[in-house]
């Protein structure tokens, strides 16, 4: 999907994983690109909007090491989660990802 | 040492170049699950039994989180993130061969996996073990 002139990810599905585990299962998620303004640029930035769909492990949300994962036909899309906060109703989170890699 | 299981995977080389992505170790809870389904369903005051079909088919179901096995028309057979049932069900259409490889790779990591921890235990208990302090009674 395009918003002005960059590519924006969407999805649905995927989940954010402490190792095999899931720590929250997704819903609907976007992954938006932000370098900041002309006037104020700033390294490139991914921060993820997701719902969340079903139940929260809370123990394993607050583990190192968190990815946000996304299966694909083979394989996987993944991220490392850097920052995460869970909104407060639990029904949805915001995180700042790391750069997205092909798991096989 | 936590005594909590962290969630990492192993991968497995099987014959044939195929491989078996398994959990490392399995939590308690696992452990407890996957003995759960190899009883059979009774009723209050019935024996406990064995379901034998079920034995060695639910300690794969426990440890296995994907693999590279393909069906006759080259499509990988997905067990990633699958229901249990649906895992069992893969499983169960296997060449029994097949079923006795996989099994015998996931007992024998297993028991690696055993031998690694107790080592572990080990090496932990000699490096905390301290001489005991005594009150002085004067």
């Amino acid at each position: 999907m395009l918003q002005g002139h960059r590519l924006i990810p969407t999805g649905r599905g995927g989940a954010i994983r402490w190792g095999y585990r899931i720590a929250a299962p997704l819903g609907a998620w976007t992954v938006t690109p932000d370098r900041g303004t002309p006037e104020a640029p700033q390294p490139l930035r991914r921060i993820l909007r997701a719902q969340v769909e079903g139940p929260v492990d809370t123990r394993a949300l607050q583990q190192p090491g968190l990815r946000m994962v996304v299966p694909r036909p083979r394989g996987a899309l993944t991220w490392a989660i850097l920052e995460l906060a869970l909104d407060p109703s639990g029904g949805a989170l915001t995180a700042l990802l790391g750069p997205c890699e092909r798991q096989d | 040492m936590s005594r909590f299981v962290i969630p990492e995977t192993i991968k497995l080389e099987i014959s044939q170049g195929d491989w078996l992505l398994v959990k490392r170790r399995l939590t308690a809870g696992e452990e407890r699950h996957a003995f759960a389904r190899i009883l059979k369903p009774t009723t209050i005051g019935e024996k406990l039994a064995l379901d034998l079909e079920r034995t060695g088919l639910q300690k794969i179901v426990a440890y296995l989180l994907d693999w590279s096995l393909e069906d006759h028309q080259g499509r990988i057979v997905a067990v990633r993130d699958q229901p249990a049932d649906v895992v069992e069900r893969a499983i169960l259409d296997l060449e029994p061969s097949s079923f006795q490889e996989i099994h015998a790779a996931i007992v024998a990591h297993e028991t690696a996996q055993a031998v690694a921890l107790e080592a572990e235990k080990k090496a932990r208990d000699g490096a905390t073990r301290s001489s005991p302090t005594y009150t002085s009674v004067a």
